[in-house]
């Protein structure tokens, strides 16, 4: 089995921005003038980093061993996995810290497999082994011989980005690497790439399987069998690039299954972009053409924040656009160059106001206040802090923009937000937890460009 | 070493450090760590609601290499900007501690400058949630709290861990109501009715009363710089006996309480869980009547439950499985006239133990739904991890041994 490459920060390899304030066409010149400047914050707020990012992915994964390597602490984003979901953590004290815990790291695995028998066991790395350099790959590689599955080394560490989104590509890597070598090639099967499994998913899958094809979802919900088939695809595609790019990449490197660039299948009209484009890629017949977007004038030009994953937020401008409204700002965690095409779609970008937030509820919350818009769409902690700031919000996540269905039901969310904020809800009023003198500054007060 | 574990159900000292300082209204919390130390304390709450937007140095490769006591100076200082409170604790994760940054100075540094600020360590490679929680309450108690008149009936409340035990507020909720009851005057420290009066208040106290091993140094603490008494309870009683039993050594420690008052309010506690048992009855019987069960349960809930179960209810244990860890000098009091209680954390030790049982009826944490599932009986939830949202209705008081008898009839008869 060949090896996956390590690939490096977000920041490093596509030239990350975590931090900016500013339009979008401003940014969008520093990205295409070579590496943006490197800014950071002189205040910040916790946020995502690349292990729990990384542990998200791989809980998803049926029938997989984890061992998380480090302190009890950094196996929360497992806690709440499928019961029977086999995982460890090898729970380092003072002393493991400092003499190393190779030793401990090979009993917890033999443990594992002894116990739950998984198909392949993925060892996440953390902040203190990173600090203090056990020996995972030679631990991992032993055991692999002795237990005659496939040990793999996941190498996060906490603090080498500032984008969470990096820890997608290090456990793509590793989960690549558990694609075996397959020869041949069959041209009725596809990779579906995904981290995030549900009804809007399972929906656009079976336009695709309407196609004749065999959809092979990875790795959200995959067990052995789909890693095992993955090498023999046509070619792969992604319900959204910028999460799977790592993944596509690998898939590509290792096993040549080749990847076909498509935007999110979000709304009727981006789902069937998204099923006609792989029609055409694996020569099918079109599906029928069915018009089952929402046509109304819902937003009546009201003014709308997105804060949302980058490539959700600008498929989801679309949206907001057909629904009548205005884009007054999109709020994402990290800007890199697989978006700039995204941001060049956009009509205004001149005047479109772009914050690079980080998870940075701080920052959204004043910048909310600056813009104040009628409406936010966003992820579920977006939404909590727009209802704080007496702003109507509605919260969604990528699974349920997908398809058709994703359509109808941003629709009837925004409906019933909208009716909310005439009905003068008070959920969330008076417990902002900031000082006024905070919320009268700019928001990037506290940004700096970093000193090389 | 340390041992490693299946499926811990606790996360580590900073996250227990980081629940319990969040749960004082007036202090905020600042993480000394990689970002993702904080996230890592919310994910492992669920629907908890601790909240994720605590104050961080987002330590990144460079401090680590360099050093990241500069980059917590300008966070002490800009917190202060940003963010409402009266106290800033700087709580130390792994990699702030591996590379040995001069937290104290920081934190000094901001003394000197008229801030309140208490540094702590509470790196994860320290112990687990618990013991945070432990540090972090004796360092409240030892370098916040200064001395003060006694006030009559003030009782500290201490021991359920906030954000970690899944029924923490109700839990206090239900002891300041007791309390109150008895003519007392409960003081909480964590949640909507505690704050950072409430803890300056401890200092005041007639009396602490410590419901889990974990505030056991806290009570310590207060009993040695302040001469404050305490009472140790084998964790929180659970149902009218135990509640009742707990309030009578409350009073008989407490200064000038109406005795008589006191007992009238006992005895209603106990005249109103027997109305409700007592309509029960033909149901619990058709229910199949005295159960053998186990239990899976950190120590503030895990004796509480099962003398309930046993002698209010004449059910018979067949596993005792505390899951917290809780420390040695602590473990006799636990087990009062318990049989064999065994002490995990580790979920494969742990369902190995209660799948072996034979119990009829299982309590303890989500994670014990698919050994429930293997014995087919009933499962519930009364521990972290839970999907069982707990705002109001704990196990413990009078109260919650009710609680306690609607989730396992109505868990019965779904079975």
């Amino acid at each position: 089995m060949e090896k996956a490459l390590q690939p490096p920060t977000r920041e490093r390899r596509l030239n990350g921005v975590s931090a900016y304030l500013g339009d979008v066409a401003s940014l969008i010149a520093e990205l295409e003038a070579g590496p943006p400047a490197s800014r950071i914050r002189t205040f910040s707020q916790v946020a995502s980093d690349d292990v729990s990012i990384a542990l998200r992915v791989l809980a998803d994964v049926e029938g997989l061993g984890i061992v998380v390597h480090g302190a009890r602490g950094c196996a929360g984003a497992l806690v709440r996995s499928r019961p029977g979901r086999p995982w460890a953590v090898t729970n380092l004290d003072q002393r493991d810290t400092i003499l190393g815990a190779d030793g401990n790291l090979a009993r917890t695995l033999r443990r594992l497999y002894q116990r739950h028998h998984p198909w392949g066991i993925v060892v996440v790395a953390t902040p203190v082994v990173a600090i203090n350099n056990d020996d995972i790959q030679a631990v991992a590689q032993e055991l692999s011989d002795e237990l005659g599955i496939p040990v793999v080394e996941l190498r996060t560490d906490g603090f080498r980005s500032r984008i969470g989104a990096t820890g997608y590509d290090i456990a793509s890597a590793a989960l690549a690497s558990l694609v075996p070598p397959q020869h041949g090639r069959r041209r009725d099967l596809i990779n579906l790439l995904a981290f995030e499994r549900g009804p809007g998913l399972t929906a656009v899958a079976q336009q695709l399987a309407g196609l004749g094809l065999e959809v092979n979802l990875v790795p959200a919900g995959a067990g052995q069998e789909a890693f095992a088939k993955a090498a023999q695809a046509v070619l792969s595609v992604a319900v959204f690039q910028d999460e799977s790019d790592v993944l596509r990449r690998e898939l590509d490197r290792l096993h040549r299954v080749p990847f076909l660039h498509l935007r999110p299948p979000i709304g009727a009209l981006g789902a069937r972009r998204f099923v006609e484009a792989v029609a055409e890629a694996t020569e099918r017949p079109l599906p029928i053409r069915i018009d089952d977007r929402v046509s109304a004038d819902l937003l009546e030009e009201r003014r709308v924040v997105i804060a949302l994953p980058p490539s959700q937020a600008l498929a989801v401008v679309e949206l907001v656009v057909q629904f009548g409204g205005r884009i007054a700002g999109i709020s994402v965690d990290w800007i890199d160059s697989l978006h700039v095409e995204g941001l060049k779609a956009l009509t205004n970008a001149a005047t479109v106001a772009l914050h690079v937030g980080a998870g940075q509820a701080f920052e959204l919350v004043n910048w909310l206040g600056k813009i104040e818009p009628d409406l936010l769409i966003g992820t579920p902690a977006a939404a909590a802090t727009a209802a704080r700031a007496r702003i109507a919000a509605v919260a969604i996540e990528g699974d349920d923009l997908l398809g058709a269905a994703g359509e109808t039901k941003l629709a009837t969310r925004i409906g019933r937000a909208l009716a909310a904020r005439q009905n003068g809800f008070t959920a969330g009023l008076g417990t902002s937890a900031y000082r006024a003198g905070w919320l009268k500054r700019s928001p990037d007060w506290h940004i700096k460009r970093e000193v090389r | 070493m340390a041992a490693h574990l299946m499926r811990p159900r606790a996360g580590c000292a900073l996250h227990g450090a980081l629940y319990a300082a969040t749960a004082i209204d007036g202090v905020t919390p600042l993480v000394h760590a990689t970002p993702g130390c904080g996230v890592q304390a919310g994910l492992w709450q669920g629907v908890g609601g601790c909240g994720a937007s605590w104050p961080t140095s987002n330590l990144s490769e460079k401090h680590i290499v360099f050093g990241g006591a500069s980059r917590l100076r300008e966070q002490i200082k800009n917190t202060r900007g940003v963010v409402s409170s009266e106290i800033t604790v700087v709580l130390t994760g792994c990699p702030a501690e591996m590379i040995g940054d001069d937290v104290e100075a920081m934190a000094q540094e901001a003394r000197d400058a008229g801030d309140e600020v208490l540094d702590l360590a509470t790196a994860g490679f320290r112990g687990s949630a618990y013991h945070g929680y432990q540090s972090f309450l004796q360092a409240a108690v030892e370098r916040t709290v200064a001395p003060g008149v006694t006030r009559a009936g003030l009782v500290n409340i201490l021991g359920p861990v906030p954000h970690q035990d899944a029924t923490w507020l109700a839990e206090i909720e239900e002891l300041s109501r007791l309390i109150a009851g008895v003519g007392l005057i409960p003081n909480p420290i964590f949640g909507p009715f505690g704050g950072l009066s409430s803890l300056r208040a401890t200092a005041q106290a007639e009396l602490s009363v410590s419901l889990s091993p974990w505030s056991g140094a806290a009570v310590r603490a207060l009993d040695d710089r302040f001469g404050i008494p305490w009472i140790e309870s084998a964790g929180l009683p659970v149902g009218a006996a135990a509640t009742g039993a707990l309030l009578e050594r409350i009073v008989a420690a407490a200064g000038e309480v109406d005795d008589a008052a006191a007992r009238l309010f006992i005895d209603r506690e106990r005249q109103r869980e027997a109305y409700f048992i007592d309509r029960l009855l033909e149901t619990l019987y058709r229910q199949g009547g005295a159960r053998s069960f186990a239990v899976a349960l950190p120590s503030l809930h895990a004796g509480g439950i099962v003398r309930f179960l046993s002698r209010t209810l004449g059910w018979s244990p067949a596993a005792i499985v505390v899951t917290d860890n809780p420390p040695a000098e602590h473990r006799s009091t636990l087990e009062d006239e318990l049989p064999l209680v065994h002490y995990s954390e580790d979920d494969d030790e742990i369902a190995a133990l209660i799948g072996s049982s034979g119990a009829e009826i299982v309590f303890g944490s989500s994670l014990e739904r698919a050994v429930a599932d293997r014995l087919a009986v009933p499962l519930i939830e009364c521990a972290a991890p839970t999907r069982r949202l707990s705002l109001t209705s704990g196990f413990g008081g009078s109260r919650g041994g009710l609680t306690l008898l609607e989730a396992i009839v109505t868990a019965s008869d779904q079975a």
